[in-house]
């Protein structure tokens, strides 16, 4: 069986005009630029076209790809700036309704659901509804370190900000979390009470 | 540190984005302090709730067809916005290359300025003067010209001197409507206005005009450089 061809040698073939080659690329990061979008936009169908329009931008941009960057890292720069640019416009435009993956994919029968699984469901939309509160800068800091689970060194580059910017934009960002998700629980509690 | 400091770090401390001493200061200090012991549980609590939603989910059926619908879209738009931009070198001798040409043109205007400015600073008289109004075959050498001669500016003398279409449109033969030429100035006699205008002046003579002052300074002749290549 073949190996499988690292990102330098597709973005090579691609950028010797090898379309298919783009494909395998797509195929290899959808999910993750997926679920980055969708971790920012708290929205299927809007990560969707964010993730579909950055895949785009870059096979726009491929034969400018710098080799001393990681593929990821640029898409995920790409990524995460079209999310805050969405997220701007929907913030603008607040009629489009923010409806959860977990409604867009949940299982079709969802009443073999167990009641954890139900309950945790809840609490992921609680933090989503936390998470939408934050200003984007700080959002995109939580998405790509405790979500995603990036170092902060690798989300500089992603951000494009110093490495002490983006400690300090994570200091603020959890803090202001925590915070609101304080707030939240305590609300939530006193209705159940 | 004190309680108000190690509550500052805490929220770096709880993914260990610190540095390694500093890490050890906040470690030894949770193990001795209740209060900041219980906002570390606090913002590990937070983080849980946000790690949770590291968890990925089966995306394959919202993902069905995204590569598809890409590839379609590159197809569909090749050539058009879609299609990468190769990215292009401009060789230096390539004026007119692609956006070289208006960083080429800024700079050649640059230059055209700079050697004006210089030939303006060897001869700040040079094309500075205010254009002469006076009636073609007149003296246009104004340093000659007494007011009232010909060849004088337009405003020195009053504006009969103009041309009839000059910046006043069509002429008007209306009397009493000032900055309006009266007559074409081609039936003015320059001679003749002048003396009329100063009968104490003397006649023009047809000699060459002189200089009267001689050249202070004898002319610097052009030093030939030899080339050494």
């Amino acid at each position: 069986m073949a190996e499988p061809k690292s990102d330098t040698d597709i973005i090579r073939a691609c950028q010797e005009g090898d379309q298919a080659a783009y494909s395998t690329l797509v195929t290899r990061y959808q999910e993750r630029a997926f679920w980055v979008a969708y971790n920012m936009l708290g929205n299927a169908e809007e990560a969707r076209d964010a993730a579909q329009e950055a895949f785009l931008r870059v096979y726009r941009a491929i034969d400018r790809f710098d080799f001393n960057m990681n593929f990821y890292t640029w898409l995920y720069r790409i990524v995460t700036n079209l999310s805050i640019d969405r997220l701007r416009k929907l913030k603008k435009n607040k009629a489009v309704a923010i409806a959860g993956l977990e409604e867009s994919i949940k299982d079709p029968s969802g009443e073999n659901r167990p009641s954890h699984q139900l309950e945790q469901d809840e609490t992921k939309e609680l933090v989503r509804k936390v998470l939408e509160r934050l200003p984007d800068k700080y959002k995109s800091i939580l998405v790509l370190r405790d979500i995603e689970g990036h170092s902060c060194k690798e989300i500089a580059s992603i951000t494009g900000a110093s490495h002490a910017t983006v400690r300090w934009r994570l200091h603020t960002a959890r803090k202001l979390f925590k915070e609101s998700w304080e707030r939240m629980m305590k609300g939530e509690m006193g209705r159940a009470g | 540190m004190n309680c108000k400091q190690i509550n500052k770090w805490l929220p770096l401390y709880v993914s260990g984005d610190l540095d390694a001493p500093m890490l050890e200061e906040i470690d030894s200090h949770l193990g001795e302090c209740l209060p900041c012991n219980r906002e570390f549980q606090n913002y590990n609590k937070s983080l849980d709730s946000l790690k949770n939603l590291g968890e990925k989910p089966d995306l394959s059926l919202m993902l069905e067809g995204f590569s598809d619908e890409i590839m379609e879209k590159i197809e569909n738009d090749k050539g058009g916005a879609v299609a990468p931009v190769p990215r292009v070198t401009y060789s230096s001798s390539s004026f007119f290359a692609g956006s070289n040409f208006s960083r080429n043109l800024a700079a050649a205007a640059m230059v055209l300025v700079l050697i004006s400015a210089g030939i303006y600073l060897m001869n700040p008289g040079a094309g500075t003067s205010e254009p002469e109004f006076g009636p073609p075959g007149g003296n246009l050498t104004h340093e000659t010209a007494t007011p009232g001669e010909p060849g004088m500016k337009a405003h020195d003398s009053g504006i009969e001197a103009l041309s009839p279409t000059h910046g006043f449109g069509q002429p008007s033969h209306g009397a009493g409507q000032p900055f309006l030429v009266s007559e074409p100035y081609t039936t003015i006699d320059p001679a003749a206005r002048a003396k009329e205008l100063d009968p104490t002046a003397e006649e023009e003579s047809d000699e060459p005009y002189l200089d009267p002052l001689p050249h202070k300074f004898p002319r610097v002749q052009p030093v030939e450089y030899k080339r050494d290549f």
